[in-house]
């Protein structure tokens, strides 16, 4: 199994990589909105071959990025049928009652290229990111907020100890599952409603150690002076350096030549 | 020496049983002091009487001067006496080896470059350098529990207090993480307080209490305290392996010494005395 903290994270050495975790969150945000305001084929063409470009940025092989879109493609396939059939227009041909027309040929074009585009972007975030680096940018982006009373470190704090305890629970509940089965339960067979009942023999044992845990483990925090999120400081504090703002400016210049494409007689 | 940690006439129940009655303790600077006791005698309440975790029902617990039960003396305090558990996977907090090493200082609102420092020294104190960048959860668990001691570490506590830490590790984990208590006493002058149930361990301290019944039975030398075997079957415990088999040599008419203890001191006096019959 894969490891489920790194998440999807591909260890890399890139300018994507190196970037500040708040930027490159920033980036694919921005990236997925200006993906919602251009509305011609040829800005869209030119969005896909931006994030391609990424991508061989960070030379994550094309079978990882076919692989993240392949369980779109039926939603893909699905609106991309109805776009064009259902947009009246010039009609190119048509067969008994249903017509294809040119907008509608179009317009699923545009459709296809946008979620293409939406989830190449989104999966390159997580290609670059751990869900711990992710967490801290959320926790700095944020941060303003604990001045109205959000517990934004508190939260912060909760996702990494959440993502710390992940592959020690899932190590337990092998193991309650391999005494339990060599007890003779029986897991594998009987329809639903067995099934679910078997495993409440697992989940009491794997709850009962889960709060044991916690108990422990908030004790060792308090030892180790933890009084909540105030006052904290971090050994390794997000920074941002002239990467990242050059990361920025480039993006930006791509945005407005895009943008600018749009008024092209196309 | 002055002493690090004081409890005066210390008295401790969670309900109407008394778990501790009447305690009197005192750890100088720099000891080495080991606590013995059977199975729910109080040595975990004892120990977290020490850091503030309890406040005492009668009676007072001063660490380095300070009231245990003056909160606003608790982070000093915690500073000052870390606490080591044993369980160490329910002691780690972050998914990267440095990263929870810094967890205390990080807590204590140093700069980024002192905590580098400090979490620097500690990894190397524990002498895993190589494993700075790993995941906890692949460590072994010798491994994962030097974690915590270095995550202790990074507070530079001037005691620490350590609740069965080798009971959950194999016997190779169990003295690595022995030999790491034994050169933070010796080298760093760190006060240690050492809670266990193996009898060879506490071999190894300066001083040995045994807890019976919520009072202190025995307060004294490990030399003392493990040549009196009757006494220590009677309080639920035993003398350590190499004191057994020496006893049992002596049985034997082999002239020995009673109060052997550490295996070197055995092998020390067979190999004299083979010595003076050759
Ligand atoms: N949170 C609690 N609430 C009530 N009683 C407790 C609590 N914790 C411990 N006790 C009781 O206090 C007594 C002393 O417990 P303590 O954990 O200090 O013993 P111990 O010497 O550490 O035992 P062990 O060797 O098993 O670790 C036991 O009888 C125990 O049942
Ligand atoms: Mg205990």
């Amino acid at each position: 199994m894969r490891d489920i903290t790194l998440g999807q994270y591909i260890n890399g050495d890139s300018v994507i990589h190196r970037l500040d975790p708040r930027v490159r969150l920033i980036l694919t945000l921005a990236y997925i909105i200006v993906l919602f305001m251009f509305n011609t084929l040829l800005q869209m063409v030119l969005a896909l071959i931006f994030i391609l470009l990424a991508y061989a940025l960070v030379k994550i092989p094309a079978k990882m990025l076919l692989k993240s879109l392949k369980p779109i493609i039926p939603i893909i396939l699905f609106t991309s049928v109805l776009n064009m059939f259902f947009i009246k227009g010039d009609v190119i041909f048509s067969f008994w009652k249903i017509s294809v027309t040119k907008q509608g040929l179009y317009y699923a074009a545009m459709m296809s290229l946008r979620v293409i585009c939406l989830i190449a972007s989104s999966s390159l975030l997580t290609y670059t990111s751990t869900p711990i680096q992710l967490t801290s940018a959320l926790e700095s982006l944020f941060s303003p907020l604990s001045r109205i009373g959000l517990p934004v470190n508190d939260l912060a704090m909760m996702m990494t100890i959440a993502l710390r305890f992940i592959p020690t629970l899932l190590e337990e509940t092998d193991k309650i599952m391999a005494a339990q089965k060599s007890r003779g339960a029986n897991l594998d067979t009987g329809n639903f409603i067995q099934r679910a009942k078997a495993l409440t023999p697992i989940l009491i044992p794997l709850f009962v150690s889960a709060f044991r845990r916690a108990d422990e483990l908030a004790l060792a925090m308090e030892c180790r002076c933890y009084n909540g999120g105030e006052g904290r400081t971090r050994l390794n504090a997000l920074r941002i350096r002239g990467l990242d703002w050059i990361a920025a400016a480039v993006f930006t210049a791509c945005c407005v030549m895009v943008f600018l494409a749009g008024r092209l007689p196309l | 020496m002055n002493n690090l940690i004081r409890f005066d006439n210390v008295t401790f129940s969670y309900g109407s049983r008394n778990v501790l009655e009447n305690i009197d303790l005192e750890v100088r600077e720099g000891e080495f002091l080991a606590v013995l006791g059977y199975n729910g005698s109080g040595k975990s309440t004892l120990a977290k009487l020490i850091n503030g975790i309890l406040v005492p029902t009668s009676g007072k617990v001063y660490v380095d001067g300070m009231d245990t039960s003056d909160e606003n003396m608790l982070a000093e305090i915690r500073k000052t006496a870390g606490m080591v558990f044993q369980n160490p996977d329910n002691q780690i907090v972050a998914t990267i080896v440095e990263e929870d090493i810094a967890f205390a200082p990080e807590n204590l609102g140093l700069d980024p470059a002192e905590i580098r420092v400090r979490v620097d020294d500690a990894i190397k104190a524990v002498g895993l350098e190589k494993h700075i960048k790993d995941a906890p959860h692949k460590l072994s668990g010798g491994q994962k529990q030097r974690v915590a001691i270095a995550g202790v570490l990074a507070m530079q506590p001037r005691c620490i207090i350590l609740d069965e830490p080798t009971a959950m590790l194999d016997p190779k984990g169990r003295s690595l993480v022995m030999g790491v208590i034994e050169r933070l006493n010796r080298e760093k002058g760190i006060t240690i307080i050492l809670i266990t149930h193996f009898m060879e361990e506490a071999a190894l301290a300066d001083r040995i209490m045994i807890l019976s019944d919520g009072r202190v039975a025995v307060n004294d030398t490990p030399k003392k305290v493990f040549s009196d075997r009757d006494r220590m079957i009677s309080l639920g415990l035993e003398v350590p392996p190499v004191t057994e088999l020496t006893l049992n040599l002596i049985r034997n008419g082999l002239p020995l010494e009673k109060d052997t203890i550490h295996p070197e001191e055995l092998i020390d006096s067979l190999l004299k005395m083979k010595e003076e019959e050759a």
